[in-house]
């Protein structure tokens, strides 16, 4: 086992990862800001209508053209981050507690509790998530809290699946004992042992998995299940475009690009932060540069 | 009749802390026939030199590596491509954790066959024979049952022997053994060690032993090389060293072994403190512990000078 | 001269099952009856091998695992019966080393919250670096290792702090599980003068599990072996150094032969 020891002067870090992670960083710090500062930067109201323009390529009276009723599509797109974002987030921090609780609940306890979590899970899992979606729909009906609701129902199993493997593998390890031995009681155990172990490929997951949350909130509204025209959200706009497709293909093409901007940095930032978090696996991988003797 | 010759062999780590030099200019050869015991404490480098020999430096996220590894005429390290052939055939290496360098999802003789034919191209009923040779030769009785095993379902030392039976497969020159009596009992620690003594004799190869436990290297080395982080503190034949060391490090490592029943000692000279890591490239690398340490000693690093009688010493002021 | 009896052990015994298939079940008897005490102020070694059962019967006493049968009784009373408040005092009074320094630790914790966590649970007050500190000191390791991590740690400075953390809670026992095994020789002399030491000074009994003779002859009063699940030989130290009797002792004794050769060729160095 490599040590460290005769070291002569600071260095630096494999630049890598952390290049991927500012990367992503930067992606997802620029989207923030621009969906806050929305009402100040936004060049029009994204609701507002004006026939006369319609349709209207980007150039000169809109910086990246006009849909089918007038509307700025710059403005939408700005106003469409706002609830991508917030959509996506608020998914993520709720699905993180749930499948945290109840994996967390499964994997220490083991036994009848988790057999009953876990196919609990199971069932959830094995439904299509976009049949799922509909399911709930029709029986709660479409908007913003309840497309929240179901987006967490349709990705809560797997997080607690994930965490329940983690908390199985730490549960095993020879400082849980030890922290028995010292007095330690299960709760203890595993606000102190277990979780902060095991949090870092969850926060990881947890980032990447904003990108797919944000594409199944793009495809629900898309679909007309989640957000309601004439709410700006990238989904929504793509389903107005879709008619328009041969004609004003900058209507696909700009709501498209942005949710793929999204989704990349967050997805480098969760890559980046897997890296940061856990250097020494990447080193294994081949990632950091060796140097073969001179070559 | 010399088979391996290292010169100069440094490999350098960059780690956020800074440059590790794990290897910090070793030079050692080794004599066909004869086994080489390199012994130290854990950081010393020995096991980085084992896989720097064996050019898996860069593998392991080495940064930098210097130096040449001289084997029936070609240097090595020259490039990557010329480990070719050598590399797990005519010299292969036995890793330090048996357990863990052995890949659990497969049989031993899915294993070892996997060498056999990449290597030495046998028939599928050609490996089936070898194997069972191999696994003889290691002293597994019921080589057939083994052979169908998973290595969870098998014993330390029988891993063990399994992983020296790879080792063994295509006929190498030289073995390099790291630590390979560290994770076993007593009672199968001297099996494994006689056992490669053993090998090492009937089929004429080298061995390199790496173990940080004098008396395993006292008993089965015909020459010893002690490293203290990355470097050669002294080289030569082991009975010799032993009985009279020159270098002050070899002397505490000795005296470890003084008196077993009653622990008293001096320990200020040994081991394991990360504390005193603000290491430069200067001084000898011992000064900081040398109970000899001369001015001379914290400014200049010692070369490794020849001794009489097939001996190296690193060290301003050895014990003469 | 004897001492009260801190801990018995009486007829312990415990089985493993490995389902093998869907209908078949091995029995892997690792403890059979085993029984043994271990009186205040002892030192008692459990020799064996891997295999031998050793860990489980410690893990037994450390109430880590429910015996099939047979009892661990501390003080005259059976540990299994104890509810809430006295299985605090008894974790309280036997604490634990475990084999490998560089799992038994949170790899996210800093030593100082390692060693002081006994003492969140075992006293009040607040005042855990300075304890912490203390603690340190007593195993020879100075104030700035208190805010490190373990990674940043050796072999055998994390099993000083193993030790530091065990005498947190000022246990009248330590059991220690193959302290030495994972560490270089030229550390394992170290820890062996800081056990004694400890030994001395505040006069802890252990009960020490190991396969390494050399530990033994330094530390252990009483020698207990196992072989497969059940104790081939009790003796005291001296007793059984000069002359073991059972066979598989004799084997264990005669498969460290390596030190005569260093010994032969130092003659007086």
């Amino acid at each position: 086992m490599l040590q460290d020891k005769y070291v002569s002067r600071p260095g630096k870090t494999c630049p890598y990862g952390t290049r991927v992670f500012w990367t992503g960083a930067v992606i997802v710090v620029i989207l923030i800001i621009m969906s806050l500062l929305a009402p100040f930067i936004s060049p029009a109201d994204p609701l507002d209508q004006n026939l006369s323009a319609s349709l209207l390529g980007p150039g000169a009276g809109s910086y990246l053209g006009t849909d089918s009723l007038g509307r700025d599509v710059f403005s939408r797109i700005i106003y469409g981050s706002r609830i991508s974002l917030s959509v996506g987030i608020t998914v993520l921090a709720l699905t993180l507690v749930l499948g945290t609780i109840l994996g967390t609940a499964a994997g220490y306890f083991g036994g009848v509790i988790d057999s009953i979590i876990m196919r609990v899970a199971d069932v959830f899992m094995s439904f299509p998530p976009l049949v799922l979606a509909l399911i709930a729909m029709a029986f709660i009906g479409p908007g913003l809290v309840n497309l929240i609701i179901i987006l967490v129902i349709m990705r809560w199993s797997q997080f607690a699946r994930l965490v329940r493997g983690q908390v199985m593998a730490i549960r095993s390890e020879v400082y849980v004992d030890a922290a028995r031995v010292s007095g330690a009681r299960a709760l203890g155990i595993i606000a102190r042992h277990i979780l902060p172990n095991c949090m870092s490929p969850i926060i990881v997951a947890g980032t990447m998995s904003i990108g797919a949350i944000i594409i199944d909130e793009t495809a629900l509204s898309f679909l007309g299940l989640g957000i309601q025209a004439p709410e700006p959200s990238w989904g929504v706009m793509l389903a107005d475009a879709k008619n328009y497709i041969t004609i004003a293909p900058w209507l696909v093409i700009f709501p498209g690009l942005a949710v793929v901007i999204t989704v990349v940095g967050f997805n480098l930032l969760g890559d980046g932060l897997g890296y940061l978090l856990n250097p020494k696996q990447y080193e294994r991988a081949g990632v950091g540069r060796g140097d073969f003797k001179g070559q | 009749m010399e088979i391996l010759k290292v010169n100069n062999l440094r490999t350098y780590f960059e780690t956020p802390h800074g440059v590790v030099r794990a290897v910090d200019g070793i030079g050692f050869s080794l004599r066909q026939g004869e086994t080489l015991g390199i012994v130290g404490e854990s950081g010393a480098g020995k096991s980085v030199t084992a896989l720097t020999v064996m050019g898996l430096a860069w593998q392991i996220g080495a940064r930098l590596v210097r130096g040449e590894v001289w084997y029936a005429g070609t240097e090595l390290l020259a490039s990557p491509g010329r480990y070719q052939g050598v590399r797990g055939r005519k010299i292969s290496m036995i890793p330090q954790e048996a357990a863990a360098s052995i890949n659990p999802v497969l049989t031993v003789a899915q294993q070892i066959g996997e060498l056999l034919k990449v290597h030495l191209g046998l028939t599928a009923v050609e490996r089936r024979i070898k194997i069972c040779e191999l696994l003889e030769r290691v002293e597994i009785s019921d080589p057939e049952l083994v052979g169908r095993q998973y290595p969870s379902q098998l014993s330390g030392g029988i891993i063990q022997r399994v992983l020296l039976a790879m080792a063994l497969s295509c006929g190498p020159d030289i073995i390099i053994a790291d630590e390979p009596a560290s994770s076993l009992d007593v009672s199968v620690q001297s099996e494994i060690l006689k056992l490669l003594d053993y090998t090492k004799k009937n089929s004429g190869l080298a061995l390199v032993l790496i173990a940080h436990d004098l008396a395993v290297i006292c008993n089965n080395s015909d020459r010893i090389m002690v490293m203290f982080q990355g470097c050669v503190m002294e080289s030569g034949p082991t009975k010799i060293v032993l009985s009279s060391p020159l270098h002050p490090y070899t002397v505490s490592l000795l005296s470890l072994y003084r008196n077993l029943d009653q622990v008293t000692g001096d320990y200020s000279g040994l081991a394991g403190s990360l504390s005193n890591s603000s290491r430069d490239n200067t001084g000898c690398r011992y000064a900081p512990r040398c109970s000899r340490v001369t001015g001379n000693c914290l400014h200049t690093r010692p070369e490794p000078a020849e001794v009489s009688g097939d001996r190296v010493v690193a060290c301003h002021n050895p014990i003469v | 001269m004897e001492h009260r009896a801190l801990i018995q052990v009486e007829n312990l015994t415990k089985t493993f099952i490995l389902r093998k298939g869907i209908m078949q079940k091995d029995y892997i008897p690792a403890v059979k009856n085993v029984s043994f005490s271990l009186a205040e102020g002892e030192t008692l070694a459990l020799i064996g091998e891997s295999g031998s059962g050793k860990t489980t019967v410690a893990k037994m006493i450390l109430s880590l695992l429910e015996p099939d049968s047979g009892e661990v009784t501390f003080k005259g009373e059976v540990i299994s019966n104890f509810n809430g408040t006295k299985m605090r005092a008894y974790r309280k009074a036997v604490q634990a080393v475990f084999q490998d320094p560089h799992s038994s630790m949170n790899p996210r914790m800093r030593i100082r919250d390692i060693v002081s966590e006994p003492l969140r649970y075992f006293r009040n007050g607040t005042d855990y670096h300075e304890r912490a500190v203390q603690l340190l000191q007593t195993v020879g390791l100075s104030e700035d290792y208190a805010l490190r991590f373990p990674h940043q740690l050796s072999g055998g400075q994390k099993q000083r702090i193993a030790i530091a953390r065990a005498l947190a809670a000022e246990p009248e026992v330590i059991v220690l599980d193959e302290p030495l095994s994972a560490l270089d020789i030229t550390v394992q002399s170290q820890i062996i003068s800081l056990l004694l030491d400890l030994k001395s000074r505040l006069g802890v009994s252990y009960l020490l599990i190991t396969h390494d003779l050399r530990v033994m002859r330094a530390v252990a009063d009483k020698v207990a072996v196992m072989y497969k699940g059940s104790i081939v030989e009790m003796a005291h130290r001296a007793d059984f150094v000069s002359g073991p009797a059972h066979p598989y002792s004799r084997s264990l004794l005669d498969a460290v032969p390596q030190i005569e050769c260093l010994r032969k060729i130092q003659g007086s160095l």
